[in-house]
């Protein structure tokens, strides 16, 4: 949360270096993959003990492919990812099956993420057994599972197709804390629900982070909520990381034209400051990821003054601009 | 209606009619389904318990269907009295119980009325096929006096009249049913392990497994099934065991391709990723995760297959090529046809039955398949 303290002096939690996602597309009857859909292209971050870190970026910019590729979900084609000090790509299966009792990943479609055909206790308990947790009473542990949800313990026995919206994304909730995870990556946990029940959903998360000492990769399109829940955030533009920092000092200071352009059109509740604040309007549409433009690959609808041959033609570094903050742009100087 | 008629259905003393009378306490209440039903088993159980009442010893000495035939007529009768008592006594009005997907889709089969109607066939022809040393006395292969009955048109002692050799049809008709009914479901049974594990496997591992996996099952469809059929059951004996094992093992790529087409939906599934995030290994999720979603296709399609091979066995007798020294449905067909002019009732009884089994079995499927249809709820 803002205004809460984050120890970033130690070693982080998740060390994300490099990180490629390539997805080979095929084409023709016999065809040989012929040519590769960058889904992420180059994605490093860090993120520490106890923090969140939201993670934005327009549909189809790479965010779920990122979470789910840090996890081994998918396989990444390239790059590096350290949890607690364990390199994730050279788990054998059984290091792996280590790996997913402290890593937790949760769904964006809450009708979709649960088992149409078991019971709410037969799935949590089916977590508790297979990896050796909940003795020696399994069937209490998932009651309380369901209360720290805020779902009534009665409800153990019925169907997900008995829960609304909001209910099986708290039950999609409850099985990912049942391993009892360090790092939870959170999916549009809240995108796919009523505005009102998004609120209890937000809530609940954060009281977990607060009591049991979770880690969040919070994955969202809803600038506004990003900044409620999150510690640092990073932006993605077209599988690359275009600017990350701490959260007031991107929402009040962004560095790279395209966080500037995504913040502008955040509504405010503010009608006083709406004077100082101007609408950027970007032209056209994301390129496709198939074929990314050169050089910057936001170059095509920045609208930076400055914008230049050097943009169109060399890719700018993810690099630090002073004070934690990151930004992938030639036009920001370095300690802005 | 229903649960509240069977609590009116104890306040007027519903129990001790039960007691002697299953099914009438629901009939009372208004469940003419259930009741019949009920009725129907409880009092043609005991006609026939108390017509053989002096060949019982005689038919539970004689082999292994004799004394199956006594414990499935004694079952029957109990089982019907049990749950007519525990339907006229038991917790009635709304119990709080959380019903699964399985449980909505019974709901949704039992008020098909045709679906229900096939499905008390199929169970009552299983009953009978069951029971059939106690419903005839007469031995289905006993030839009668060559000179005086032959072609016996249908009386008392022979219901549904003799063939060519003085054999009573009724007797071979009864006899036929086990040998089609056993045919239908094993064989079915057979095809839709096999194909359910292949498919899924194929489907859940995708890649090369999947590719060498599909083309097998391609290679084996594409071979004409009728030819391997014939070949085989004219290489080797005509065995009831021989027939119901090549019949299910050329039947399961079809099953096969079903599965595999859920399964390949099915993984892309949110509730299998979680699986994998909560490190389940492939054989957990293939048999917990997906199998269970993807079988509702299957049920479909094995209860339409029972059918499509009972007439498929049927095929096979009729080219003289079914199970030999024991008469089935389609070899009598095969047999009645040349004298279907002056004894009509050689042929015309067993294609009945051949028609009604797989006209219930086809009613059956079609009502699994309305009541399965995951569209129709998440």
């Amino acid at each position: 949360m803002s205004g809460r303290q984050v120890d970033r002096t130690g070693e982080p939690l998740l060390r994300v270096r490099d990180l490629e996602k390539h997805f080979p597309v095929q084409k023709g009857v016999f065809g040989r993959a012929e040519r590769m859909l960058k889904a992420v292209d180059g994605v490093s971050f860090d993120i520490y003990r106890g923090e969140t870190l939201g993670l934005v970026g327009e549909s189809g910019c790479g965010k779920s492919t990122t979470g789910r590729a840090i996890l081994r979900l998918i396989e990444p084609t390239a790059g590096s990812v350290h949890f607690d000090g364990i390199d994730v790509g050279a788990l054998d299966r059984q290091g792996l099956r280590g790996l997913r009792r402290r890593t937790q990943f949760v769904f964006q479609d809450p009708f979709g993420s649960l088992n149409p055909r078991m019971s709410v206790g037969a799935m949590l308990e089916e977590a508790l057994y297979v990896h050796g947790l909940g003795q020696p009473d399994p069937r209490a542990r998932a009651m309380e599972l369901l209360d720290r949800v805020g779902l009534r313990p009665e409800h153990i026995d019925r169907y997900p197709h008995e829960f609304s919206g909001g209910q099986r994304q708290r039950l999609g909730i409850a099985r990912a804390l049942s391993v009892e995870p360090d790092l939870l990556v959170l999916d549009e946990p809240v995108s796919a629900l009523d505005v009102s029940v998004q609120a209890q959903v937000i809530n609940l998360l954060v009281d977990l982070q607060r009591d049991l000492g979770l880690t969040y990769l919070f994955i969202a399109h809803d600038l506004a909520l990003v900044e409620h829940v999150s510690d640092r955030v990073a932006v993605m533009y077209l599988g690359r990381m275009v600017e990350l920092a701490d959260v007031r000092a991107l929402y009040q200071d962004p560095q790279h034209p395209y966080t500037k352009a995504l913040l502008s059109a955040v509504p405010r509740p503010d009608p006083v400051g709406r004077e100082g604040r101007e609408r950027i309007v970007l032209k056209g549409d994301v390129p496709s990821p198939l074929n990314p433009p050169g050089g910057c690959p936001f170059h095509t609808r920045c609208p930076h003054p400055h914008k230049d041959a050097l943009c169109s033609a060399d890719r700018p570094r993810f690099e630090g601009k002073g004070a934690g903050h990151f930004a992938a742009c030639h036009k920001v100087g370095k300690g802005a | 209606m229903s649960e509240d008629g069977a609590v009116h259905g104890l306040r007027r003393g519903g129990a001790p009619l039960t007691a002697i009378l299953p099914g009438a306490p629901q009939l009372l209440a208004g469940r003419w389904g259930a009741g019949t039903v009920a009725l129907l088993v409880w009092l043609g159980s005991w006609w026939v318990l108390i017509a053989r009442r002096h060949s019982l010893a005689d038919v539970w000495a004689a082999g292994w269907d004799g004394p199956l035939a006594i414990t499935t007529l004694l079952g029957a009768l109990v089982s019907c009295w049990v749950w007519s008592l525990r339907d006229t006594l038991g917790p009635g009005g709304h119990r709080d119980v959380s019903v699964g997907q399985w449980g909505l889709a019974c709901r949704a089969f039992s008020k098909n009325r045709t679906a229900v109607v096939g499905l008390i066939v199929i169970v009552g022809l299983y009953y009978v096929a069951l029971i059939t040393p106690l419903v005839t006395p007469a031995d289905p292969s006993a030839q009668g006096n060559l000179l005086t009955e032959r072609f016996l048109p249908l009386s008392a002692a022979h219901r549904l009249g003799t063939d060519q050799y003085g054999r009573d049809v009724l007797a071979r008709l009864l006899y036929g049913a086990r040998i089609s009914l056993t045919i239908g479901f094993v064989a079915v049974g057979i095809s839709v392990s096999i194909g359910t594990l292949v498919g899924a496997t194929a489907g859940y591992l995708g890649g090369i497994a999947d590719a060498v996996i599909m083309r097998f099952v391609d290679m084996i469809i594409s071979f004409p099934r009728l030819i391997l059929l014939v070949t085989i059951v004219a290489v080797f004996d005509r065995s009831i065991f021989l027939i119901v094992v090549v019949l299910g093992l050329t039947l399961w790529p079809g099953t096969a391709r079903i599965v595999r087409g859920e399964v390949l939906s099915l993984r892309e599934r949110e509730f299998v990723q979680a699986a994998r995030a909560l490190g389940y290994s492939t054989r957990r999720i293939i048999l917990r995760h997906i199998i269970p979603n993807a079988l509702a296709p299957v049920i479909v399609a094995a209860t339409l297959g029972i059918g499509n091979t009972i007439v498929l066995e049927a095929g096979l007798s009729f080219l003289g090529l079914g199970v030999a020294g024991t008469p089935s449905w389609g070899s009598m067909v095969a047999e009645g046809r040349g004298d279907l002019l002056n004894a009509w009732w050689l042929a015309t009884f067993p294609g009945l039955a051949i028609v009604f089994t797989v006209l219930s079995f086809n009613l059956v499927g079609d009502g699994l398949r309305d009541a399965l249809d995951p569209r129709l709820r998440t």
